[in-house]
Protein backbone atom coordinates (compact mmCIF):
# COMPACT_ATOMS: atom_id res chain seq x y z
CA UNK A 1 0.00 0.00 0.00
CA UNK A 2 2.73 1.86 0.37
CA UNK A 3 3.51 2.85 -3.15
CA UNK A 4 -0.48 3.87 -3.07
CA UNK A 5 0.03 6.13 -0.99
CA UNK A 6 3.14 7.44 -3.03
CA UNK A 7 0.79 7.43 -6.65
CA UNK A 8 -1.72 9.51 -4.27
CA UNK A 9 0.91 11.81 -3.35
CA UNK A 10 2.10 12.01 -7.18
CA UNK A 11 -1.27 12.98 -8.39
CA UNK A 12 -1.08 16.26 -6.15
CA UNK A 13 -5.02 16.46 -6.93
CA UNK A 14 -6.82 18.93 -4.52
CA UNK A 15 -10.51 20.00 -4.40
CA UNK A 16 -10.75 22.89 -2.10
CA UNK A 17 -14.93 23.59 -0.87
CA UNK A 18 -16.28 26.96 0.92
CA UNK A 19 -19.51 25.96 2.63
CA UNK A 20 -22.01 23.41 2.26
CA UNK A 21 -19.63 20.94 2.39
CA UNK A 22 -22.44 18.22 2.72
CA UNK A 23 -23.95 18.66 -0.80
CA UNK A 24 -20.31 18.22 -2.04
CA UNK A 25 -20.02 14.73 -1.09
CA UNK A 26 -21.76 12.98 -4.13
CA UNK A 27 -19.05 14.95 -6.59
CA UNK A 28 -16.30 14.10 -4.23
CA UNK A 29 -16.92 10.58 -4.47
CA UNK A 30 -17.07 10.45 -8.25
CA UNK A 31 -14.04 12.14 -8.37
CA UNK A 32 -12.29 10.11 -5.78
CA UNK A 33 -13.60 7.14 -7.13
CA UNK A 34 -11.99 8.38 -11.27
CA UNK A 35 -8.77 9.39 -9.60
CA UNK A 36 -8.37 5.20 -8.01
CA UNK A 37 -9.92 4.35 -11.54
CA UNK A 38 -7.17 5.56 -13.36
CA UNK A 39 -4.79 4.63 -10.27
CA UNK A 40 -6.03 0.74 -11.45
CA UNK A 41 -5.78 1.65 -15.25
CA UNK A 42 -2.61 3.10 -15.29
CA UNK A 43 -0.59 1.31 -12.79
CA UNK A 44 -2.33 -1.81 -11.60
CA UNK A 45 0.38 -4.02 -12.33
CA UNK A 46 2.86 -5.65 -9.87
CA UNK A 47 6.08 -4.40 -8.56
CA UNK A 48 8.43 -2.14 -7.88
CA UNK A 49 8.34 1.97 -7.58
CA UNK A 50 5.72 4.37 -8.47
CA UNK A 51 5.74 7.93 -9.74
CA UNK A 52 8.13 8.60 -12.42
CA UNK A 53 10.61 6.09 -12.79
CA UNK A 54 10.61 2.13 -12.61
CA UNK A 55 13.24 -0.63 -11.85
CA UNK A 56 13.65 -3.59 -12.92
CA UNK A 57 16.31 -6.37 -12.43
CA UNK A 58 17.79 -8.13 -14.73
CA UNK A 59 20.65 -11.06 -14.57
CA UNK A 60 22.23 -12.18 -17.51
CA UNK A 61 24.24 -15.39 -17.51
CA UNK A 62 26.33 -17.53 -19.83
CA UNK A 63 27.30 -20.50 -18.79
CA UNK A 64 30.07 -22.90 -20.44
CA UNK A 65 29.12 -24.46 -23.27
CA UNK A 66 30.72 -26.46 -26.30
CA UNK A 67 29.52 -27.28 -29.30
CA UNK A 68 30.43 -28.84 -32.75
CA UNK A 69 29.02 -29.24 -36.62
CA UNK A 70 30.17 -31.23 -39.00
CA UNK A 71 28.20 -32.90 -41.86
CA UNK A 72 27.57 -36.86 -42.49
CA UNK A 73 29.26 -37.73 -45.47
CA UNK A 74 28.65 -40.25 -47.97
CA UNK A 75 32.31 -41.39 -49.20
CA UNK A 76 33.39 -43.51 -52.11
CA UNK A 77 36.91 -44.14 -51.53
CA UNK A 78 38.37 -45.35 -54.27
CA UNK A 79 35.86 -44.23 -56.97
CA UNK A 80 38.70 -42.50 -59.16
CA UNK A 81 41.42 -44.75 -60.42
CA UNK A 82 43.94 -46.11 -58.21
CA UNK A 83 43.84 -43.15 -55.96
CA UNK A 84 43.68 -43.30 -52.52
CA UNK A 85 41.08 -40.32 -52.61
CA UNK A 86 40.72 -37.87 -49.96
CA UNK A 87 37.40 -36.76 -48.59
CA UNK A 88 37.43 -33.58 -46.49
CA UNK A 89 34.84 -31.76 -44.63
CA UNK A 90 34.53 -28.42 -42.62
CA UNK A 91 34.56 -28.80 -38.71
CA UNK A 92 33.43 -25.77 -37.12
CA UNK A 93 33.21 -25.34 -33.37
CA UNK A 94 32.56 -23.08 -29.98
CA UNK A 95 33.77 -23.22 -26.79
CA UNK A 96 33.74 -20.57 -24.07
CA UNK A 97 35.87 -21.84 -22.26
CA UNK A 98 39.71 -22.11 -21.66
CA UNK A 99 42.36 -24.79 -22.84
CA UNK A 100 40.06 -27.25 -24.92
CA UNK A 101 40.82 -30.30 -27.11
CA UNK A 102 38.65 -31.65 -29.67
CA UNK A 103 39.11 -35.33 -29.72
CA UNK A 104 38.57 -38.01 -32.27
CA UNK A 105 37.16 -41.97 -31.99
CA UNK A 106 35.65 -44.47 -33.40
CA UNK A 107 33.18 -46.03 -31.97
CA UNK A 108 31.67 -49.06 -33.85
CA UNK A 109 34.02 -51.44 -36.43
CA UNK A 110 32.29 -50.15 -39.08
CA UNK A 111 34.88 -50.87 -42.31
CA UNK A 112 38.22 -52.53 -42.30
CA UNK A 113 39.31 -49.57 -44.02
CA UNK A 114 42.59 -48.15 -41.78
CA UNK A 115 41.57 -43.97 -41.90
CA UNK A 116 43.76 -41.63 -41.13
CA UNK A 117 42.21 -37.68 -40.54
CA UNK A 118 44.13 -34.29 -41.52
CA UNK A 119 43.56 -31.38 -39.75
CA UNK A 120 43.76 -28.68 -42.57
CA UNK A 121 43.22 -24.68 -42.72
CA UNK A 122 42.65 -24.44 -38.52
CA UNK A 123 41.17 -20.97 -37.45
CA UNK A 124 43.16 -19.39 -35.09
CA UNK A 125 45.73 -20.63 -32.97
CA UNK A 126 45.02 -23.82 -33.19
CA UNK A 127 47.28 -26.56 -33.27
CA UNK A 128 46.77 -29.07 -36.07
CA UNK A 129 47.27 -32.15 -36.48
CA UNK A 130 47.02 -36.21 -38.15
CA UNK A 131 45.66 -39.01 -36.63
CA UNK A 132 45.00 -42.37 -37.32
CA UNK A 133 41.05 -43.01 -36.38
CA UNK A 134 41.50 -46.85 -35.09
CA UNK A 135 38.49 -48.41 -33.43
CA UNK A 136 38.81 -47.61 -29.73
CA UNK A 137 37.60 -46.55 -26.28
CA UNK A 138 40.55 -44.32 -26.10
CA UNK A 139 39.78 -40.77 -28.26
CA UNK A 140 43.00 -39.40 -29.65
CA UNK A 141 43.74 -35.86 -30.09
CA UNK A 142 42.96 -34.26 -33.13
CA UNK A 143 42.82 -30.33 -32.34
CA UNK A 144 44.63 -28.87 -29.06
CA UNK A 145 44.68 -24.92 -28.37
CA UNK A 146 41.04 -24.14 -28.22
CA UNK A 147 40.32 -21.49 -26.02
CA UNK A 148 37.43 -19.16 -25.88
CA UNK A 149 37.03 -19.55 -29.59
CA UNK A 150 35.08 -20.21 -32.30
CA UNK A 151 36.52 -21.26 -35.37
CA UNK A 152 36.49 -23.93 -38.34
CA UNK A 153 38.95 -26.14 -40.39
CA UNK A 154 38.58 -28.27 -42.67
CA UNK A 155 38.87 -32.30 -41.99
CA UNK A 156 41.13 -34.30 -44.78
CA UNK A 157 40.09 -38.40 -44.40
CA UNK A 158 42.35 -40.53 -46.48
CA UNK A 159 41.70 -44.38 -46.53
CA UNK A 160 45.08 -46.41 -46.84
CA UNK A 161 44.25 -49.76 -47.30
CA UNK A 162 42.30 -49.85 -50.83
CA UNK A 163 42.08 -53.56 -51.00
CA UNK A 164 39.46 -53.45 -48.51
CA UNK A 165 36.99 -51.70 -50.02
CA UNK A 166 34.40 -54.12 -50.98
CA UNK A 167 31.21 -53.38 -49.57
CA UNK A 168 29.02 -50.08 -48.55
CA UNK A 169 29.53 -49.69 -44.59
CA UNK A 170 28.72 -47.26 -41.87
CA UNK A 171 31.58 -45.97 -39.50
CA UNK A 172 30.52 -43.66 -36.23
CA UNK A 173 33.41 -41.49 -35.83
CA UNK A 174 32.60 -39.15 -32.51
CA UNK A 175 33.94 -35.86 -32.56
CA UNK A 176 34.33 -34.31 -29.03
CA UNK A 177 35.16 -30.67 -27.46
CA UNK A 178 36.89 -31.76 -23.62
CA UNK A 179 39.33 -30.27 -21.24
CA UNK A 180 42.64 -29.70 -22.76
CA UNK B 1 -67.39 42.78 -7.99
CA UNK B 2 -66.06 42.63 -5.03
CA UNK B 3 -64.49 39.01 -5.80
CA UNK B 4 -63.01 40.73 -9.04
CA UNK B 5 -61.39 43.51 -6.61
CA UNK B 6 -60.34 40.88 -4.13
CA UNK B 7 -58.33 38.88 -7.09
CA UNK B 8 -56.97 41.93 -8.86
CA UNK B 9 -55.31 42.76 -5.49
CA UNK B 10 -54.31 39.45 -5.08
CA UNK B 11 -52.12 38.94 -8.03
CA UNK B 12 -51.09 42.82 -7.49
CA UNK B 13 -49.51 41.79 -4.36
CA UNK B 14 -47.75 38.81 -6.06
CA UNK B 15 -46.49 40.82 -8.83
CA UNK B 16 -45.23 43.58 -7.23
CA UNK B 17 -43.22 41.36 -4.43
CA UNK B 18 -40.81 38.92 -5.93
CA UNK B 19 -38.28 39.62 -3.10
CA UNK B 20 -40.67 38.23 -0.63
CA UNK B 21 -41.80 35.30 -2.48
CA UNK B 22 -38.25 33.93 -3.07
CA UNK B 23 -36.79 34.70 0.73
CA UNK B 24 -38.78 31.46 1.25
CA UNK B 25 -35.97 29.32 -1.98
CA UNK B 26 -32.33 29.04 -0.18
CA UNK B 27 -29.93 29.77 -2.71
CA UNK B 28 -25.79 29.70 -1.68
CA UNK B 29 -22.81 29.53 -3.84
CA UNK B 30 -19.03 28.45 -3.48
CA UNK B 31 -16.15 28.06 -5.30
CA UNK B 32 -14.43 25.07 -6.22
CA UNK B 33 -10.86 24.90 -7.56
CA UNK B 34 -9.47 21.56 -8.86
CA UNK B 35 -6.19 21.18 -9.61
CA UNK B 36 -4.36 19.00 -11.05
CA UNK B 37 -0.36 18.59 -10.61
CA UNK B 38 2.36 17.20 -13.51
CA UNK B 39 1.70 13.28 -13.32
CA UNK B 40 4.26 11.34 -14.28
CA UNK B 41 3.92 7.49 -13.61
CA UNK B 42 6.09 4.54 -14.56
CA UNK B 43 6.01 0.58 -13.55
CA UNK B 44 7.33 -2.49 -14.91
CA UNK B 45 5.07 -5.38 -14.60
CA UNK B 46 7.71 -8.00 -13.34
CA UNK B 47 10.61 -7.08 -10.78
CA UNK B 48 13.26 -9.20 -12.20
CA UNK B 49 14.05 -10.94 -15.49
CA UNK B 50 16.82 -13.92 -16.02
CA UNK B 51 18.61 -14.59 -19.36
CA UNK B 52 20.77 -17.22 -19.56
CA UNK B 53 22.49 -17.74 -23.07
CA UNK B 54 23.51 -21.95 -23.41
CA UNK B 55 24.36 -24.22 -25.77
CA UNK B 56 20.90 -23.67 -27.29
CA UNK B 57 21.58 -20.07 -28.32
CA UNK B 58 25.32 -20.74 -29.80
CA UNK B 59 26.04 -21.76 -33.03
CA UNK B 60 29.12 -24.05 -33.91
CA UNK B 61 31.68 -21.77 -36.04
CA UNK B 62 30.33 -18.45 -35.46
CA UNK B 63 31.54 -16.45 -32.53
CA UNK B 64 28.32 -14.12 -31.49
CA UNK B 65 25.86 -15.96 -28.96
CA UNK B 66 22.53 -14.30 -28.39
CA UNK B 67 19.09 -14.45 -26.72
CA UNK B 68 15.85 -12.55 -25.54
CA UNK B 69 13.39 -12.34 -23.39
CA UNK B 70 9.81 -10.72 -23.98
CA UNK B 71 8.27 -11.84 -20.36
CA UNK B 72 7.91 -8.28 -18.83
CA UNK B 73 6.15 -5.11 -20.23
CA UNK B 74 6.32 -1.31 -19.10
CA UNK B 75 3.37 0.81 -18.37
CA UNK B 76 3.34 4.60 -18.20
CA UNK B 77 0.58 7.39 -17.59
CA UNK B 78 1.53 11.23 -17.93
CA UNK B 79 -0.42 14.39 -18.31
CA UNK B 80 2.54 16.16 -19.25
CA UNK B 81 3.21 17.75 -22.64
CA UNK B 82 6.68 16.64 -24.65
CA UNK B 83 7.49 13.35 -22.73
CA UNK B 84 9.46 11.10 -23.54
CA UNK B 85 10.93 7.53 -21.45
CA UNK B 86 14.20 6.83 -20.89
CA UNK B 87 16.22 4.12 -19.61
CA UNK B 88 19.65 3.69 -17.62
CA UNK B 89 21.67 0.45 -16.17
CA UNK B 90 23.67 0.50 -13.13
CA UNK B 91 26.32 -1.38 -14.84
CA UNK B 92 29.20 0.96 -15.93
CA UNK B 93 31.17 -1.96 -17.21
CA UNK B 94 29.39 -5.49 -18.01
CA UNK B 95 31.11 -8.32 -18.98
CA UNK B 96 28.56 -8.72 -21.76
CA UNK B 97 26.32 -6.53 -24.26
CA UNK B 98 22.49 -5.98 -23.36
CA UNK B 99 19.90 -4.34 -25.38
CA UNK B 100 15.88 -3.03 -24.82
CA UNK B 101 13.90 -2.27 -27.44
CA UNK B 102 10.13 -1.46 -26.36
CA UNK B 103 7.89 -3.48 -28.62
CA UNK B 104 4.42 -3.09 -29.89
CA UNK B 105 4.27 0.65 -27.68
CA UNK B 106 0.79 1.63 -27.39
CA UNK B 107 2.01 5.33 -27.67
CA UNK B 108 4.34 6.78 -28.66
CA UNK B 109 7.41 6.71 -30.96
CA UNK B 110 10.10 3.54 -29.69
CA UNK B 111 13.49 4.25 -30.40
CA UNK B 112 16.03 1.87 -32.29
CA UNK B 113 17.55 -0.80 -29.78
CA UNK B 114 19.40 0.89 -27.38
CA UNK B 115 22.87 -0.69 -25.63
CA UNK B 116 22.26 -0.26 -22.16
CA UNK B 117 25.17 1.49 -20.46
CA UNK B 118 25.05 3.75 -17.26
CA UNK B 119 24.13 6.70 -19.29
CA UNK B 120 20.61 7.55 -19.96
CA UNK B 121 19.49 6.90 -23.56
CA UNK B 122 16.11 7.47 -24.91
CA UNK B 123 13.45 4.86 -24.90
CA UNK B 124 10.38 6.10 -26.23
CA UNK B 125 9.62 9.77 -27.16
CA UNK B 126 6.75 12.12 -28.02
CA UNK B 127 4.76 9.98 -25.01
CA UNK B 128 2.85 13.39 -23.82
CA UNK B 129 -0.73 13.24 -22.13
CA UNK B 130 -1.43 9.14 -22.46
CA UNK B 131 -1.22 6.22 -20.70
CA UNK B 132 0.27 3.20 -22.59
CA UNK B 133 2.41 0.06 -22.46
CA UNK B 134 5.03 -1.53 -24.66
CA UNK B 135 6.59 -5.05 -24.48
CA UNK B 136 10.25 -5.19 -23.26
CA UNK B 137 12.32 -7.13 -24.90
CA UNK B 138 15.87 -7.96 -24.08
CA UNK B 139 18.36 -9.27 -26.02
CA UNK B 140 21.61 -10.29 -24.36
CA UNK B 141 24.65 -10.83 -26.87
CA UNK B 142 28.13 -13.02 -25.93
CA UNK B 143 31.03 -13.76 -27.58
CA UNK B 144 33.16 -17.08 -27.46
CA UNK B 145 35.88 -15.16 -26.48
CA UNK B 146 34.70 -13.27 -23.56
CA UNK B 147 33.94 -16.38 -21.58
CA UNK B 148 31.46 -17.11 -18.85
CA UNK B 149 30.17 -14.85 -16.36
CA UNK B 150 26.87 -13.42 -14.58
CA UNK B 151 26.07 -9.86 -15.21
CA UNK B 152 23.31 -8.60 -13.03
CA UNK B 153 21.85 -5.01 -14.43
CA UNK B 154 19.31 -2.58 -11.95
CA UNK B 155 17.67 -0.99 -15.27
CA UNK B 156 15.70 2.17 -14.27
CA UNK B 157 13.39 4.05 -16.74
CA UNK B 158 12.09 7.27 -16.09
CA UNK B 159 9.73 9.66 -17.20
CA UNK B 160 11.61 12.84 -18.46
CA UNK B 161 11.04 16.12 -20.73
CA UNK B 162 12.34 16.02 -24.01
Amino acid sequence: MASIDGRRACYGFAVSMGDGGSTMKPTRNILKALWIGSLLLVGGTTSAAGQGSSRQVLTLQVVELNKLYLPSLWIQPFQHSDSIAPHQFHLDWICNGEEKKITVAKKTPGGSLLLRANVLSASGDVVESSVEIRVSNSPVDLLIGLSRSAGRCIIQYRFQEKEAATADFADAILYTITGG
Amino acid sequence: MKLLVFISFIAFITLTSPDEVSAQIAMDNHTVTVSVSEITLLQVSSGSVNLTITGANAVAGVDMMSTTDQSSSLSWGTNGSLKKITVQSNLAAPLFTLKVLALNPTQGLASPEVTLSSAWQDFLLNIGRTSGSCTLRYTGIAYASQGMGTDTHSITFTIQTQ
